[in-house]
C-alpha cells in the first residue's frame, strides 16, 4: 500500500523498501477525528459575578476607598460617578453615543481614565475602587449592561451591583 | 460446416479462449484504481491535531435554552455548579423547568422564590457539614431584554439568600 523506498541509488545494491501498512493507521486516525467531533465544545461560555447585596447587610469596603456608579438615563447614555467614601461626587462624566458599539468604545476610556485619575492601575491593584453600581433603565438591552460590567471587569473593578429598577440605594 | 477448418479448428479454439482470458484479466487490472493516501494521512493529522488543541475536558455546566441569545463578554470566568435561572420574553425558567410569565413573576414573585428557597433547603439538607449556603446562580437571559426586567429579577433574589449571581455570557475562559 505505501512504501519508504530507502534505497541507494548505486550499483548491485539491494534496495531497502519498508512496507508500512497505513490502514491501521488510518482507523485510528478516523476514529480519533469522529470522537473529537462528538465532544468538542463549539460555543464558548463564561459568567460575569454579580453581588447583589442582601437588606441592610453592606460590603466591607477600605476606609479609604471609592465607588463608581454608573446610571442609564437612555439607550447609549449614561452618567458616570466616581463616588468617595463618604458619598461625595469627585469626578461626574456623561456618556453620549451614537450606537452600542460607540458607547462601549466611549465607556471604555471612561473607566481608564478614572482609574488613571486616582493612582492608575497599581492603585487599583491595591483596591481603590471597591465597588461599582448600576442603574438600569427600561431602554436599555441587558446586553449593554453587561457590556459595561464587562467594562469595569476589565480594569480590576470586580465588585459589581446593580441596583434593583425602581429601587432607591 | 467441419471442426477442422482454419476457422473453428481446436487450437484456434483454444487461442480464442486464452485471448479471452487475458482480455478478462487485463480488464480486471484495469479497474484497480491506486489511491494517494499520503495528503489524507496529512489532513487526518492535521484535524486530529486541531480538535485536540480545542478539546475540553471541563463537562458543560447549563444549557442555553431556546430564543436566548447570550450576551457577549471577554472576561467571562468558568461557570460554577448552580441552579439555572433562564430568562426568556415569554417565561422564566428554573433548571429547565418554566415557572411562570415573565410578567406576572415581576410582578408577583412568591412562585420563583418559594422553588428557591426549595433548593436552598436541599442544598443545606445534602451538605449538613458546610454551614454557610454559598447562594450561587446562573442566570441567562437573552440580550435584547429590557434591562430593568434582569435588574428587577436580581433583586429579588438576595431574600431567598441568592447574593452570588452569575450572569452567564458568551466568551472568555
Amino acid at each position: 500500500m505505501a512504501s519508504v523506498n530507502t534505497a541507494p541509488s548505486g550499483k548491485g545494491k539491494k534496495s531497502l523498501d519498508a512496507e508500512l501498512n497505513l490502514v491501521p493507521f488510518i482507523d485510528l486516525l478516523s476514529m480519533c477525528i469522529c470522537f473529537l467531533l462528538m465532544t468538542a465544545v463549539w460555543i464558548q461560555v463564561g459568567a460575569v459575578q454579580v453581588k447583589q447585596s442582601h437588606g441592610t447587610e453592606a460590603a466591607a469596603t477600605p476606609a479609604k476607598s471609592y465607588e463608581i456608579e454608573v446610571k442609564f438615563t437612555q439607550k447609549d447614555t449614561a452618567e458616570v460617578l466616581l463616588k468617595r467614601s463618604n458619598g461625595g461626587v469627585q469626578k461626574k462624566t456623561l456618556i453620549t453615543a451614537k450606537d452600542e458599539a460607540d458607547f462601549q468604545t466611549k465607556f471604555n476610556q471612561n473607566v481608564v481614565d478614572i482609574v488613571n485619575s486616582i493612582g492608575g492601575e497599581k492603585a487599583q491593584a491595591q483596591g481603590a475602587i471597591a465597588t461599582s453600581m448600576i442603574n438600569s433603565h427600561p431602554a436599555v438591552p441587558y446586553g449593554e449592561m453587561v457590556a459595561v460590567m464587562d467594562g469595569l471587569r476589565r480594569n480590576k473593578i470586580t465588585n459589581i451591583g446593580v441596583v434593583p429598577a425602581g429601587g432607591v440605594r | 460446416m467441419s471442426l477442422m477448418t482454419a476457422t473453428l479448428g481446436p487450437k484456434t479454439f483454444t487461442r480464442h479462449l486464452v485471448q479471452r482470458e487475458r482480455a478478462k484479466a487485463s480488464r480486471k487490472k484495469l479497474m484497480v484504481a491506486s489511491l494517494s493516501l499520503t495528503s489524507m494521512v496529512d489532513m487526518f493529522s492535521l484535524l486530529v491535531i486541531f480538535l485536540l488543541q480545542t478539546f475540553s475536558t471541563s463537562p458543560e455546566l447549563l444549557v442555553v435554552s431556546k430564543g436566548v441569545t447570550l450576551p457577549s463578554a471577554s472576561t467571562g470566568l468558568e461557570i460554577k455548579d448552580a441552579p439555572l435561572l433562564s430568562v426568556t420574553t415569554e417565561g422564566i425558567y428554573l433548571d429547565q423547568k418554566l415557572v411562570g410569565k415573565t410578567d406576572e413573576l415581576l410582578r408577583d414573585p412568591t412562585p420563583l422564590m418559594e422553588k428557591l428557597g426549595d433548593l436552598r433547603d436541599q442544598w443545606l439538607k445534602t451538605h449538613p457539614d458546610q454551614t454557610k449556603f454559598p447562594g450561587e446562580v446562573n442566570l441567562q437571559a437573552h440580550r435584547d431584554l429590557p434591562s430593568t426586567t434582569i435588574s428587577r429579577l436580581m433583586g429579588f433574589l438576595p431574600s431567598q439568600h441568592y447574593g452570588s449571581i452569575q450572569l452567564v455570557v458568551m466568551g472568555g475562559k
